[in-house]
């Protein structure tokens, strides 16, 4: 089902309900006929979780823990399509009523079935300012939640949020059963979903065993009868824990052992861009950055192409202002301003701004993050325009305090901020946006933002993020620079894993092992 | 001597106290504050929302105030409890000491268990090429800095000899042998120093009783060299000698930062250093408190290991 055009014309008929049905119910169909069912599939995981309600956690290793556990209503597919999870289908009969039917015979890990009224208590939950839940910034405010009839739950938002659908996605909007919450007081020791496994050990700092969920509503999956997720916080350590074969896959950032594990013969490496975004950013409200002439220079100076070979070893994708991994959203780096760098016109921008002979700056940098070697590239590349960059390095801590009160005058930073080019963009730089730390003022911007959080039609929807997306590139309060891959080094007998960018990890359900 | 312990005991008390005022000042005067690192930068924080952490990390009283109420809990032996986890700091301790501990032992039996007979032969051979060869051995092993011994060895063991030293560590009770074997190259970029610093204090201090009129002593009445060496003169050298393996032991025990950080292994070094990045105040000083009785133990027990060496020392 392409989620895109189905909505498109659900949106604009106000009936026609998206038939994710077949989708999510059928095995998929390039998984038929491989290898058997049944087996452990031993997986490398970085972080140790620290709690597990799905609700609650913002870690990222908890919310992965959730993702095998828990169900949504929707989830994003591989090709960054929303599709249903938990939901059969669901209808936008006006802009601000959104309709799901759940899937009948769903089963809670307790054996008891899930129900319309317990998707109403899980977001009442989630929206219940003494959960504590961070999932609560992404809710819009309701009018009501209500139980159509068993299988069927209506949500009438006292607003339009046209993100709404896009935020279901995130793990934090699991759906929970109420007695397990209430007898627990919260969920953080207890896995009590509808997910494909079932929590059956958990020993800290070391592994969680988590087996097959034999009541799971999507038939025949998952495929292995029990999943380990072993917490090594080493990279090079999960490499030799893949060589050594005592892991079947394992989650991969840095670099340097990326590059050895492409090279180690039996190992594939899975990659995707993410949905994060590396940024140049720029203190708009500090000479020489109020000129928007110097910051298109430095656009126009940076090779982004360049500064992926050497700061991320070529793992990255190179990305406008929303990550190009959100594909029915970005425009690609090719359509936009700066898509190769013009060094000549970097230099006549900046003699037109008042510096001939060139200038200095400096960027404010941390160790952490790999935010140091990415400023070092851009202070290369930067000389060649006549700009001196002086790197300002402090500590992680005096780092986030500079970022807090906005005391730099540039900063590489890593950008997350949801899916939905609403949620990403509105944060980063609506001028009221809480995240807007370059201080960026601009009403075209803000009336371009404001009008995309509320139309729910693709197609002018569409328009006005395009739009935006070429204003962010040419007035430059910030220059996007890529989307870091998602990567996953698999041992030959792991079949079937797919990546999604949002790195949520539900797609394990289909993944088999056929160990020779 | 058990008035002497109880004594050293006591005196535990006023060190403690000590190390608690300073690591608690000194974690709160270094720049980075822990709410705005805790919430990192992908959020703007509202003041409602940072009154409501504040409140949850006990940081709205005044700061005498939550050092005391500290002091006071671990008196009651509670350490409190993460800021960055929120797992009990006790339960995050019995789970990396061990580790730490385990390190700290074989680093320290290895070094010993090389610096003692290489010392004695370098003392007994004093001027010869061997002796200037071990003391050559010793100049490197003590200009190698751990860290770059430990980068230059994971790098070896990974490219130029994938012998498997580099596996993930794993603790003994699951496998001794996958234990062990993690534990190699760690040891080894410990021990090297250690053992660099041990040999010299060894030929040293041996060569200063050798040339004592007991020495003479005993060889004038005919006892072979093995004899003289080992049973008399090797004791009374060992006197410095302990003193400088006791205050090692003691630094080890306290986590190895770098080291551990080099090889992954999760002990108390690993954990004070991610904790230091978060400013997870808690664990810092529950950390830097252990280590500093864990240290002022371990000097206690070589004060008393001087009297069983040498019987002239007695405590009272």
């Amino acid at each position: 089902m392409e989620r895109s055009e189905a909505g498109r014309r659900a949106k604009a008929l106000f009936v026609l309900s998206v038939l994710a049905t077949v989708w999510a119910l059928g095995v998929p169909r390039q998984l038929e006929a491989q290898a058997p069912t049944g087996g452990v599939l031993t997986v490398g995981v970085p972080g140790e979780p620290v709690g597990l309600d799905p609700h609650i956690v913002t870690v990222f290793s908890s919310l992965r823990r959730a993702d095998l556990l828990y169900n949504r209503l929707v989830r994003y597919n591989d090709r960054m399509e929303i599709v249903g999870d938990l939901a059969a289908s669901w209808e936008i009969p006006d802009s601000r009523t959104y309709v799901f039917r759940l899937h009948r015979g769903v089963r809670f890990h307790n054996g008891r079935e899930l129900v319309a009224d317990d998707v109403k208590y899980s977001f009442e939950r989630i929206a219940d300012p003494a959960t504590g839940s961070p999932a609560r910034a992404w809710l819009p405010p309701f009018e009501s939640i209500r139980v159509v009839d068993r299988y069927t739950v209506e949500f009438k938002l006292k607003h339009q949020l046209a993100s709404f659908l896009s935020n279901l996605t995130l793990s934090n909007m699991a759906i929970v059963p109420r007695e397990e919450v209430e007898r627990h007081g919260n969920l953080h020791r207890v896995a009590a979903g509808t997910g494909p496994f079932i929590l059956d050990r958990w020993v800290p700092d070391d592994h969680m065993r988590l087996v097959r969920n034999p009541n799971y509503f999507r038939r025949g999956l998952p495929r292995v009868s029990e999943i380990i997720l072993r917490v090594i916080p080493d990279e090079a350590s999960l490499l030799a824990g893949l060589r050594a074969g005592t892991l079947d896959m394992a989650h991969l950032s840095d670099p340097a052992v990326i590059d050895l594990a492409r090279r180690t013969p039996g190992l594939t490496v899975l990659q995707t861009p993410t949905v994060l975004l590396r940024t140049f950013g720029f203190n708009t409200t500090r000479p020489p950055f109020t000129d928007v002439r110097v910051r298109q220079a430095i656009g126009w100076a940076l090779d982004r192409q360049r500064i992926v070979e050497l700061a991320e070893r070529g793992y990255a994708a190179v990305s406008g202002p929303i990550p190009v991994s959100v594909r029915e959203w970005a425009l690609p780096p090719s359509a936009l301003p700066y898509a190769r760098p013009d060094r000549d016109r970097a230099r006549r921008l900046l003699a037109d701004a008042g510096y001939p002979r060139g200038l200095s700056i400096k960027i404010q940098t941390s160790p952490g993050f790999r935010l140091l070697p990415v400023a070092e590239v851009i202070k290369d590349q930067l000389k060649e325009v006549g700009i001196t960059a002086e790197l300002d390095v402090s500590e992680w801590g005096v780092w986030v305090g500079r970022w807090v009160r906005r005391d730099f005058d540039s900063m590489v930073e890593i950008r997350s901020g949801g899916i939905d080019p609403d949620g990403f963009l509105y944060r980063m730089l609506h001028s009221t946006g809480p995240v807007n730390n370059f201080l960026y003022k601009d009403g075209d911007l803000d009336r371009l933002l404001d009008r995309g959080r509320v139309i729910v039609d693709y197609a002018r929807r569409k328009a006005i993020y395009d739009e935006a997306q070429r204003l962010i590139m040419e007035r430059a309060p910030v220059i996007p620079l890529y989307s870091p891959y998602d990567t996953w080094a698999v041992r030959g007998h792991v079949r079937g894993f797919r990546q999604v960018p949002t790195t949520q990890y539900y797609y394990l359900e289909e993944v088999s092992v056929a160990r020779p | 001597m058990g008035r002497f312990l109880v004594r050293r005991l006591l005196a535990l008390v006023p060190v403690l106290l000590g190390v608690s005022v300073l690591v608690f000042g000194i974690m709160r005067l270094i720049p980075g504050d822990a709410i705005e690192i805790f919430v990192g930068t992908q959020v703007g924080l509202t003041p409602e929302q940072r009154q409501e952490l504040e409140r949850i990390f006990g940081m709205d009283v005044p700061l005498h105030q939550q050092y005391l109420g500290w002091v006071l809990r671990v008196a009651r032996g509670d350490l409190g409890t993460s800021l960055r986890t929120g797992r009990r700091v006790g339960e995050d301790l019995a789970a990396r000491f061990p580790v730490s501990f385990q390190l700290a032992v074989l680093a320290t039996s290895v070094s010993v268990g090389m610096a003692l007979p290489l010392g004695v032969l370098a003392a007994v051979r004093r001027g010869t090429g061997l002796d200037l060869l071990i003391r050559l051995g010793a100049l490197v092993g003590l200009s190698l800095p751990g860290f770059w011994l430990g980068t230059l060895l994971v790098l070896v063991f990974s490219k130029y000899l994938p012998v498997g030293l580099l596996s993930p560590y794993v603790p003994p009770g699951v496998s001794l042998s996958q234990n062990l074997r993690a534990l190699v190259l760690p040891t080894v970029a410990l021990a090297a120093p250690l053992t660099a610093v041990l040999m010299r204090y060894v030929r040293a201090s041996l060569l200063e009783v050798l040339g004592q009129d007991y020495i003479r002593t005993a060889r004038s009445k005919g006892l072979r060299e093995a004899v003289v060496v080992g049973r008399h003169a090797l004791r009374n050298a060992l006197i410095p000698v302990v003193t400088v393996v006791g205050i090692q032991f003691g630094y080890l025990l306290g986590g190895t930062v770098v080291i551990e950080e080099i090889f992954g292994i999760p002990g108390m070094g690993r954990l004070v250093l991610y904790a230091i990045y978060q400013r997870d105040y808690p664990v810092v000083q529950a950390v830097v408190l252990l280590a500093a009785c864990l240290f002022v133990l371990v000097n206690l027990m070589v004060d008393v290991l001087y009297a069983v060496l040498d019987p002239r020392i007695r405590y009272a």
